[in-house]
């Protein structure tokens, strides 16, 4: 086995010693290290030439092998979760040797431990699909969450990042979307903890969601487990069906005292910079609508009150306005040891994100302390706690202004500020320099951001005890308690200016939104190992949990001087925020818990039993239980079975000279989806004692359905692990087959029925794949060279919607629709043929493909797909001596982009600023043009409504991306050792440096922000005034000591 | 032995179990009761019943008459609302949220009457008041149907035996997929209902309905029929009862206080200290009301020139022209501006009108057509000046009787419903903006959240 495993890694042979040895022959001593620099207490030291020479390296480290015989001998260094070593050594009778030895976290070790639901194993035995990613993989680039870095490197786990606001959260599909109206977003578990992961906390106020992981310090994490087949997943039974993602942070490894500082300091800038009409260009196509229209004279403007000659005078560049440099700058700093009773991992950091963005910033600090303690031979006890704080300086972005009125309803022809005193429209004098305000504050980025404070600060702390008693070797016990808080405040400060609300002028409002999340899990398990003889061994775990989270959100009912009754968060005549008022007023200060309480109560089993460690089979069943489902389904139950096959095992398979590995596995089972807000079941009345006719009335808000349960999925998955000439290629390949049913509907019911909305489960969905992942040694030299790729595959289609239409479904201002037979996140459009090159009239095709002038949106059809069809990533890394160079290319294949905003952005002439492809509108009779005739009259486009869908503005997502270029050098352990150091690591970092793409727009990897999860789950990749994502380049500098 | 251990593991398992039932139990926050607890009282009952009257001004508070008014030939085309556009342009899309959100009001109401005829009998209410609760539920239900089917579908007559597709008729509060009933089945759904109404109602009932209100309601029912002689009858009913009198004012929506001709109308309430504010006419004074000279719905000139001349016409103050000499001068409606009023929704104008016309139609009884318009006449012209003569025709009747109407009933959805009449059962050759009455336009569009398979929206395209 241990030959299987590869050997590229830097080799130190040192020529001198810093240590003094006794001058005995044949000596050969070194110390191990990992790729950080820390000392490997506790690695495997053989001579594979002589079996009795081995050594075990100290608590520094350090480890001595003498007595060898002299020859060529091969030196094996081997030690869990890393790469295996092994160094080639000529010993002759005089020989004494020291060498350095530094082992690199192995990436597809068979002895490497995966975190599985409540406990881990051997990824031998495992029988489930799980990709695990390490420390490494979530900090190689400067990003405020986890998420963002797992982008194409995990197989079939989609993540479309976040716009380029601070902090904005990304979405995550593993393995394809199985759900419409719930949250269809994986588990997030943080040492073994469901967090709270609510993404709409405060809606998606400025064109934003809440990104509820950016409060994790990815410096804190330790390893990622992406958990994607029922064999994995079922332990979660009905929360696991969009897959779990497992976080685990860091404790103190076995060692002496050890310290590590690690930086990152960067700039940001958008992927592109959108591209507006100057004021001239502006004018002039106003006016060739104007004329277009048959009208004469000076045109006007309907949209602001501002005359043509005002106009003419005016050219404002307001994407310049917004958008800067943004600096970013990380400080993480740890402390670690690990004795034999006792063991402690501390970490600060301070991370401050600044987007391209003006005036917006993520800023977080945060603090972790994990320690276990052995307090005896069979008691231990374990501590988890870490407290973040994270201020996010917001600005408004698309659809809410900032940048978003920038590139629409900010027109070039409106000044920043007035050029002389004067009088404005209402006819208050104004003096030269004050904000110009006549088309609204929102169409003034400049005095929108500047007359407005905005921070939401998240305080999250997420802490855990465990007590783990173990009565014998092969029994254990543990029971874990633990509390995740998650403390939103908003606060919004209008200065006088901006707001017209208030009729005192020397005095602004102050909106204080806060919000509390408390979310109490335990969990009891109990584990029994029994080894009925060498061939067969069997594992059984047991447990129980119950969980339980509340939402509060405390409102100020402030009364004004006529004794009315206030916006419940508004805090009129104020000069400052609500948290820098001396003594801020509370008057009649109500909290109201925001009926969103519920809770789990769970129990379940697993068992794993290994035939000849070659056979695995692994049983899992979860029984469920929630106040989310209604009170006819109140338990489900959740079983999965997987199979594991280490074919070459086989004695006849040994001979191969090509396969060294090759596992087969599959698993069957069903496993569950609950991500819909509580009490969508019950029937709820709104009862008021005074209301129609001065009399009581009581309106029911819900209509009752206690049959409403969790969605459910059948998955099928069948792998291949393989291992390829003593593992220069290794990789992975899966089918998978997920048949989901009773898929949460919000649906949008017949009115008929007496209400506009329903939750069922009616819906069913297939989602189908292939995700193949490959990891070759293409030079393992002086100069070593990796590729790793992976490609993912998905089919997703909606099989059943339960006899309501396309437009069933509610799902906010989305575009996208559900259609039996297509994905979900189907483009239903009215399909534009055409423009008339004699009319310059735009020509569209009715339902049966004949041409029309008129758009009716009975004519939609389904004609796209926000979803891709594949997925993936390319790492290359290349390594010559302490230089490395990597660069990760990303891609998304097939699929669609609607781009809602250009239907404004190029459609008629109206408060809209255009994009120069506007130009590609028709003029005179004979043009072949992409755009129809210029006009002000949405009738003159067939229309009887403003904006239309129509396909004009469907693109073809496909696009390639270098999400990451690093360019490192490493110290050799002897220089970093002359600075004192352990390791020393200086890299260049450079994210999202080149796109290729068709897409005529910004930026085609799009997450815009969202409305519900409905809107999240359907409409990624539909794009509306959303900020391009950024570039940054950066420079980290490592160090251990 | 082996007994024992099972008997204890049986316990366990259902000790546990129940507890596990009650652990996953959470009782609703706040104002939110659950249905259970709600309907465990006659006051929640009767609390339920509230409610539905209070969703009815969510359509006839004022929306779906200016649905109606802005199909038919009384209003200018509206400027700055693309919504209310479409339905002036007798081509309403189904995205249309404006009808759409509209739409769900009379439902809602529906909804709620259903859900108390279906627990009624549970309580130990009084013959008395059992018999008043489900009498106001079949009212309700009646109503919130009729006003559906008079803009949503054909009207009565567009086809011969009125199997042309309807709305949905829904008597239960189950959720559930169904199709458009004909109109036909529509109607005879609406006289049940008001016939089980009148059986049940009291003579007097505060705010809420009475028998009159049901009889009112179903003399408009006959009369869009046709159905001109049972019309009469259930109008002259009311009229008869000398319960109502016109009085002396033309006005009769007023603020705090009802007109004596009203049978049945929406009730609005503003108690500014007690922050307490149901107002039932938000949607008429809004569209109307002008600030100035601009409105979102105005009066066209054509129809100000049909009554300008007459300056008698006590009714004429209620349209002013605005902006007088500019090029922009319009006529304006000042009928609806004020807040907070009661909308007359049955009225006794309206049934003396309608019996006029109606005993015209059947040429029963002139005497009695011909006072109901002199009536009405003599309010507005404040003498006799203007009245029929006692002999005067049927057909002169019938004239003066819609001439008086139109203006009488401006902005209350009426003109619509009267044209769709005389399209259908009288055979007359009606059109608005040159749209026939009977094209496909001339009906409201559907949400789109109505379209299954079992229910069909009204074709598209409008009227072309």
């Amino acid at each position: 086995m241990k030959n299987r495993f590869t050997r590229f890694v830097f080799v130190f042979i040192l020529a001198f010693s810093g240590l003094h040895f006794s001058a005995v022959a044949q000596l050969i001593s070194g110390k191990v290290i990992d790729d950080t620099g820390l000392p490997l207490p506790g690695a495997a030291v053989t001579v594979k030439e002589q079996p009795s020479i081995g050594a075990i390296t100290n608590a520094d480290g350090y480890f001595k092998l003498d007595n060898i015989q002299p020859g060529s001998i091969t030196i094996v260094i081997s030690f869990i979760g890393f790469e295996t070593q092994s160094i080639p050594v000529e010993v002759t009778a005089s020989t004494q040797k020291n060498l350095d030895i530094q082992l690199v976290e192995s990436s597809n070790s068979l002895d490497e431990i995966v975190v599985v639901g409540y406990g881990v194993q051997r990824r031998k035995e495992n029988t489930g699909s799980i990709v695990r990613l390490s420390a490494k993989d979530v900090t190689d680039m400067p990003a405020p969450s986890f998420e963002n870095t797992i982008q194409g490197k995990a197989p079939g786990v989609q993540i479309i990042t976040g716009s380029g606001l601070s902090a904005s959260p990304s979405v995550v599909r593993i393995r394809g979307i199985s759900s419409i109206s719930a949250a269809g977003d994986p588990l997030y578990v943080v040492d073994n903890i469901p967090i709270t992961q609510d993404y709409f906390i405060n809606g998606n106020s400025g064109g934003m969601n809440t990104n509820p992981l950016a409060t994790i310090n990815p410096n804190d994490i330790e390893s990622v487990e992406i958990l994607k087949d029922a064999s994995a997943t079922a332990i979660y039974g009905s929360r696991g069906a969009n897959g779990v993602i497992l976080i685990t942070t860091k404790r103190g490894k076995k060692g002496g005292l050890r310290f590590g500082f690690n930086t990152n300091i960067g700039f940001s800038e958008p992927t592109r910079v959108p591209e507006m009409l100057s004021g001239p260009e502006y004018l002039q196509l106003y006016e060739e609508a104007w004329v277009n229209d048959g009208n004469v004279g000076t045109p006007t403007f309907p949209f602001a009150n501002i005359s043509w000659e005002e106009a003419q005078q005016n050219n404002t560049d307001w994407v310049s306005q917004t958008i800067g440099t943004g600096v970013k700058q990380m400080y993480d700093f740890n402390v670690q040891k690990g004795a034999e009773k006792y063991n402690f991992y501390l970490g600060g950091s301070f991370d401050r994100n600044e987007s391209y963005l003006l005036g917006n910033s993520y800023e977080r600090l945060s603090g972790r302390a994990n320690a276990d303690f052995r307090l005896s031979p069979k008691f231990k006890l374990g501590v988890s706690t870490s407290l973040s704080r994270g201020d996010n300086n917001r600005v408004d972005a698309a659809w809410s202004g900032g940048l978003g009125a920038a590139m629409s309803t900010a027109l070039p022809i409106y000044p920043i500020y007035w050029a002389e005193d004067g009088v404005n429209g209402n006819g208050d004098s104004v003096r030269a320099g004050d904000y110009w305000l006549e088309a609204g504050i929102g169409n003034n980025p400049v005095a929108f951001r500047e007359q407005k404070e905005w921070r939401v600060r998240e305080i999250r702390s997420i802490n855990s005890l465990n007590f783990i008693y173990s009565p014998t070797n092969n029994l254990a016990f543990n029971f874990t308690g633990s509390y995740d808080l998650m403390r939103q405040t908003e606060d919004v400060f209008l200065e006088p200016d901006i707001h017209q609300v208030d009729s005192i002028p020397d005095n602004g409002i102050a909106i204080h939104i806060p919000r509390w999340i408390h979310n109490y899990n335990m969990f009891a398990t109990g584990s029994y190992d029994l080894k009925i003889n060498e061939d067969n061994k069997l594992n059984i775990m047991l447990g129980a949990e119950y969980q339980q989270s509340v939402n509060y959100l405390q409102a100020f009912k402030t009364v004004n001087e006529s004794g009315n009754v206030g916006a419940d968060f508004v805090i009129p005549k104020v000069d400052r925020p609500y948290y820098e008022l001396d003594n801020p007023r509370k008057p009649d200060t109500t909290y109201t818990e925001d009926n969103r309480r519920f809770n789990f109560l769970s129990f379940f089993t697993r068992i794993n039993y290994s035939l000849k460690d070659r056979y695995f089979v692994q049983g899992t069943l979860r029984a469920d239980g929630s106040s989310k489902f209604g009170r006819n389904k109140r338990y489900g139950f959740f079983p999965a079975v997987g199979l594991g096959w280490i074919i070459t095992e086989e004695d006849f398979f040994n001979t191969s000279p090509v396969f060294n590995y090759l596992k087969l596995k599959t698993s069957l089972g069903y496993v569950g989806s609950a991500g819909l807000q509580p009490n969508q079941w019950r029937s709820t009345y709104n009862v008021q004692g005074i209301a129609y006719g001065q009399q009581p009335s009581a309106t029911p808000n819900v209509l009752e359905n206690p049959n409403l349960q969790w969605e459910s999925a059948l998955n099928f998955d069948l792998g291949l692990e393989f291992g390829l000439w003593e593992d220069r290629i290794t990789g992975e390949l899966a089918y998978y087959r997920k048949a989901s049913s009773d898929v949460f509907l919000e649906i949008g019911i017949p009115r008929y029925n007496g209400f506009a909305t329903y939750w069922d489960n009616v819906g069913e969905i297939l989602n189908e794949g292939v995700e193949f992942q490959i990891l070759t040694r293409n030079l393992t030299g002086r100069l070593q060279w990796t590729t790793n790729f992976n490609i993912a595959y998905n089919y997703n289609e909606i099989t059943s919607l339960g006899g309501y239409s396309a437009d069933a479904i509610a799902g906010g201002t989305n575009d996208t629709r559900t259609v039996i037979g297509y994905p979900v996140g189907t483009n239903f459009l009215v399909r534009h043929s055409h423009v008339d090159p004699e009319t310059g009239a735009p020509v569209y095709l009715d339902i049966n493909g004949n041409e029309t002038l008129e758009w009716d949106p009975v004519n939609r059809v389904p004609v796209g797909k926000v979803l891709p069809d594949a997925i993936g990533g390319i790492t290359n890394t290349f390594k010559y001596n302490q230089f490395e160079l990597s660069f990760l290319f990303v891609y998304s294949i097939g699929g669609n982009i609607y781009d809602s905003s250009s239907k404004r952005q190029l459609g008629r002439m109206d408060g809209w600023n255009k994009t120069p492809h506007i130009y590609d509108r028709w003029q005179q009779p004979g043009d072949v043009a992409m755009y129809p005739r210029l006009t002000l009259d949405f009738t003159n486009l067939g229309s009887t409504t403003e904006w239309i869908n129509t396909t004009l503005w469907l693109h073809d997502a496909s696009y390639a991306r270098l999400r990451n270029l690093t360019f490192a050098y490493n110290f050799k352990p002897e220089a970093a050792r002359k600075m004192g150091l352990n390791g020393l690591r200086i890299a260049f970092i450079g994210t999202n440096l080149l796109t290729f793409t068709n897409y005529p727009g910004i930026d085609p990897e799009i997450a815009r922000d969202f409305e519900n999860p409905t809107d999240r789950n359907m409409s990624p990749n539909i794009s509306y005034l959303t900020p391009p994502q950024e570039r940054t380049y950066s420079l980290s500098l490592n160090v251990s000591f | 032995m082996k007994k024992i251990y099972y008997f204890i593991s049986c316990i366990v398992a259902l000790s546990l179990t129940v507890s596990c039932e009650k652990i996953l139990e959470f009782d609703p926050e706040g104002s939110n009761l659950e249905e259970d607890e709600v309907l465990s009282t006659k006051e929640g009952v009767e609390s339920l019943l509230n409610s539905a009257y209070g969703s009815v001004p969510g359509y006839l508070g004022g929306s779906f008459q200016v649905f109606s008014d802005l199909m038919a030939d009384d209003l200018q085309q509206p400027t700055d609302n693309t919504d209310f556009d479409q339905i002036y342009r007798h081509n309403v899309l189904f995205f249309n949220s404006t009808v759409g959100n509209t739409y769900g009001a009379p439902y809602a109401s529906i909804f709620k009457v259903n859900r108390v005829l279906e627990v009624v009998n549970n309580f130990d209410f009084s013959l008395v008041e059992a018999n008043r609760i489900k009498g106001e539920c079949y009212f309700l239900r009646a109503l919130g149907h009729f006003e559906v089917v008079k803009i949503f579908a054909h009207t009565y007559g567009y086809s011969n035996d009125n199997t042309h597709p309807g709305i949905a008729v829904k008597d239960v509060s189950t959720n559930e997929l169904i199709g458009r009933s004909s109109v036909e089945e529509v109607y005879q759904f609406i006289i049940n209902d008001l016939t089980e109404a009148i059986s049940l109602l009291p003579v007097s009932n505060s705010i809420y309905a009475t028998q009159d209100a049901a009889r009112a309601l179903l003399a408009k029912v006959y009369f869009q029929q046709g159905n001109y002689n049972e019309a009469a009858q259930a109008a002259s009913e009311v009229i008869n009862s000398g319960r109502y009198s016109l009085g002396s004012s033309v006005d009769r929506h007023l603020i705090n206080d009802v007109p004596s001709e009203a049978i049945w109308w929406l009730d609005s309430y503003l108690d500014i200290d007690a922050g307490i504010n149901f107002n039932a006419s938000a949607a008429l004074n809004g569209n109307y009301r002008a600030i100035n000279g601009n409105a979102q719905l105005k009066p066209t000139r054509d129809f100000y020139n049909i009554y300008a001349a007459d300056t008698s016409d006590q009714r004429l103050d209620f349209f002013v022209i605005a902006k007088e000499g500019e090029p922009d001068e319009t006529v304006v409606c000042t009928k609806f501006d004020k807040q907070n009023f009661n909308v007359a929704i049955l009225h006794l104008t309206d049934l003396k009108l309608l019996r006029a016309e109606a005993l015209a139609e059947a040429g029963l009884d002139l005497a009695t057509a011909v006072q109901d318009v002199n009536d009405v006449r003599e309010r507005a012209y404040g003498g006799p000046s203007r009245n029929l003569s006692a002999g005067a025709s049927a057909t002169a009747i019938i004239e003066a009787a819609r001439y008086e109407r139109r203006i009488e009933m401006f902005g209350e959805g009426d003109r619509f419903t009267q044209l769709k009449r005389m399209g259908a059962i009288e055979g007359e050759n009606i059109s608005v903006r040159g749209d026939a009455w009977d094209c496909n336009g001339m009906i409201l569009q559907f949400p789109i959240s109505e379209k299954t398979d079992l229910f069909e929206l009204n074709p598209t395209g409008g009227c072309n």
